[in-house]
């Protein structure tokens, strides 16, 4: 009989119980980092537009695609930087520093290689691929650091605290 | 005679240009990785001395490496543009 009443319990305990959630840590670093994004998306796109029509005016042709594959690859790199946040979110701070320490030597390994390569291409012109790169890599940092400034995010307590 | 001096030094220094650039992109990469790193070092003490502020504390980690991760794009960008393009 004690059994029985002891196993009722238990069933409804775990019927009480609520389902598993996201870590709240988690869940306010996945906020910020969508934040981010909807932030940054469309000023590194209008950028990359402004960019590819006046090197397209200044410089024709090979200031158009330049400024394209600068934007391109500027906009990846930021894009780069959100992922490792949004997968490393659930982790601590040791393996978030372990992925944006490798993300950014990753990167930049991958960006020189990619930069010396297209050192000799002339359907690219130079100055306008690298001065659209900083435009847009600026505008997203500061895009994002704006979405920072008008996130909020939570000091969690602990439930054990309360 | 000295113009011919001053071709030489401008062909010399055009030659020696990409080397002086890579160097200077190596440079430009070590300040952002000092800056990386005492950002994180500064969460991880953070978070040990205080757990319920690691989503802060993260959260402000990831946007100041952004910041930070900017100078070092900056110095690849200006070693592709000295290095001739």
């Amino acid at each position: 009989m004690s059994e029985h009443i002891q196993d009722t319990e238990d069933r409804d305990a775990a019927e009480a119980a609520p389902a598993p959630e996201i870590d709240p840590h988690a869940k306010s670093l996945l906020t910020l980092a969508n934040a981010m994004f909807r932030y940054a998306l469309w000023p590194s796109l209008a950028t990359i537009a402004v960019g590819a029509v006046v090197f397209a005016l200044i410089n024709g042709a090979p200031g158009l695609w330049g400024a394209l594959v600068g934007g391109l690859l500027a906009a990846a790199s930021s894009l780069l930087t959100l992922l490792l946040m949004r997968k490393t979110a659930h982790l601590g701070p040791h393996i978030g520093m372990a992925a944006s320490l490798g993300g950014f030597v990753g990167k930049l390994l991958v960006l020189m290689l990619v930069m010396t390569a297209l050192r000799g291409v002339d359907a690219l012109h130079a100055e306008s691929l690298g001065i659209t790169m900083v435009a847009v890599v600026l505008v997203a940092a500061a895009a994002e650091a704006v979405a920072f400034r008008r996130t909020k995010l939570p000091t969690i307590i602990p439930a054990a605290e309360k | 005679m000295s113009s011919v001096l001053l071709a030489q030094e401008v062909a010399t220094t055009a030659g020696i240009n990409p080397g002086l650039a890579a160097i200077g992109y190596g440079l430009g990469a070590i300040g952002p990785g000092i800056g990386v790193g005492l950002i994180w070092a500064a969460v991880i003490n953070g978070t040990a001395r205080q757990p319920e502020a690691q989503g802060k504390l993260m959260g402000i980690a990831w946007t100041t490496f952004v910041l930070v991760e900017v100078l070092a794009l900056i110095g690849l960008v200006v070693y592709f543009i000295a290095s001739g393009g």
